[in-house]
């Protein structure tokens, strides 16, 4: 691969050694993201009454984490040593899964094979792994978007689309049921505005994750993007000169205990009534 | 007697204390330039179709992946390893003792892992490698086999760094000038 300019590289270095002093403000310690995970995963990876093994869970854990992790010192020495690649990919990752419930000796019930049932399905490993990381990415920009000098500068968000979808939620209808308002059409709603918890409230929507930042449901391809006080004043978001909206201090804990119990009730729904992936959405068969 | 509301005093001295705040400066410029990358990665997304005529979601974890980081005496975009192979391209070669890459050449193969897949056989096609699996009627070629690939570089992943410096410069602007609550006092 081509390395970049020596004027980005040594720039990257020293980004990447003042993370790891502590010097700069991380959206997730490794820490954080262990909480998050065993959170997340211990209840939220075993969909089944019949998956209780621990070791999946961990590896689910593992494998999840290394996706994350992105490039790291053990990775590059290993990527060095012609030992791996540098960083896990996602289908790595699923090939991982389905080599420990190999050796525990998985089984799905003969009907669910290759459903969403059958934890050994492509479409099941994938909906695991990929919500996982989208979780622990979109806390970790929610986070870090409650800084107070952030919340000055960027005190809204805009709910935008940023991957195509085969079947496209209604976003603006659960944008407006959520008690949101369009400016021009477009979704924006300052941080603190309650529509960004009702997004992710299952109670308005079957599919929703529990969370008051993206993804807000099930292999959503929508996201949120910052947006300038400047051009909140000027689509009259907020007055001129208003406050910024206040940090959101809410728990790491708290934040994902709600999902963890909406995951685990979503997909217990889907193993009673048999619901199907259907392109993006999930719905009852 | 007239009252005097000194709107200018209160308005520079906020001024200065912005700009005098490197930390959040840099925080500022850190984010704007993050959200024009983000932007940039949705743009692809809506337009980039993979062989199999699918939408690839690679776009869409490359925007999730990317965020500002900042310091007090600089700001930058930190993004997933995989925007720098398609900005700056170049080989890729198989690591792990492995001889060959394993490229999709089904649908079905798309973002799976061989190891995925119970039933693969090496075999060879039109005179290569290939990892292929029988159906009833036919055998169907899941990956090809190659040594390397050389990926060309897409500027176009990234934008210009000129608009983007424009962008940052902009934003920081009116950031400096915005009014906070409290300005102008009675005198």
């Amino acid at each position: 691969m081509a390395e970049p300019t020596n004027q980005v590289r040594p720039f990257v270095e020293g980004v990447r050694r003042a993370v790891s002093r502590g010097d700069l403000p991380t959206s997730m310690g490794s820490r954080e993201i262990a909480l998050l995970l065993d959170n997340e995963l211990k209840r939220s990876a075993v969909f089944s009454a019949r998956v209780e093994n621990a070791r999946v869970v961990q590896k689910i854990r593992d494998s999840v984490a290394e996706v994350i992790a992105g490039v790291t010192e053990a990775r590059s020495a290993a990527r060095a040593a012609g030992e791996a690649p540098v960083l896990k990919s996602i289908a790595s990752a699923k090939a991982d899964l389905l080599d420990v419930l190999d050796q525990e000796a998985y089984e799905p019930n003969p009907e669910d094979v290759g459903t969403i049932k059958d934890l050994r399905s492509d479409k099941r490993l994938s909906l695991i792994i990929e919500t996982q990381e989208q979780l622990i990415q979109g806390h970790g920009r929610w986070t870090a978007g409650q800084d107070p000098e952030l919340l000055d500068a960027y005190p809204a968000w805009e709910l935008v689309r940023i991957s195509p979808s085969l079947e496209p939620r209604n976003w603006p209808t659960r944008w407006m049921m959520s008690g949101g308002r369009l400016y021009g059409g477009r979704m924006i709603a300052l941080k603190g505005a309650h529509v960004w918890d009702a997004l992710g409230d299952p109670r308005l929507f079957p599919d929703a994750l529990g969370n008051p930042y993206p993804p807000f449901a099930f292999n959503s391809g929508m996201d949120v993007r910052e947006i300038t006080r400047r051009e909140c004043e000027r689509l009259g978001v907020m007055p001129r000169g208003a406050a910024a909206p206040q940090p959101d201090r809410r728990t790491l804990t708290e934040g994902m205990q709600v999902s963890a119990d909406r995951f685990d009730e979503l997909v217990a729904q889907a193993l009673q009534q048999g619901m199907r992936l259907d392109g993006d959405v999930l719905r009852p068969a | 007697m007239a009252l005097v509301y000194d709107t200018a005093t209160p308005a520079l001295r906020a001024l200065a204390n912005r700009a005098n705040n490197k930390a959040a400066l840099h925080k500022v410029a850190a984010v704007a330039a993050a959200e024009m990358v983000r932007d940039n990665f949705a743009k692809m997304a809506q337009v980039e179709r993979n062989k199999f005529g699918a939408a690839p979601r690679f776009w869409a974890r490359m925007n999730r992946g990317t965020r500002a980081v900042s310091t007090q005496v600089e700001g930058a975009v930190a993004m997933p390893r995989e925007v720098a192979q398609r900005y700056y391209g170049g080989p890729i070669r198989p690591t792990g003792g492995r001889k060959y890459l394993a490229i999709p050449a089904n649908r079905t193969a798309y973002r799976r892992s061989p190891r995925s897949f119970q039933d693969l056989f090496f075999a060879v096609f039109g005179g290569k490698p290939v990892l292929a699996r029988a159906s009833k009627s036919h055998t169907e070629v899941m990956y090809w086999l190659v040594r390397g690939v050389t990926q060309r570089g897409n500027p176009r992943v990234l934008p210009p760094q000129d608009v983007l410096g424009r962008h940052v410069e902009r934003v920081v602007s009116d950031y400096l000038v915005s009014e906070t609550p409290g300005t102008g006092a009675k005198s």
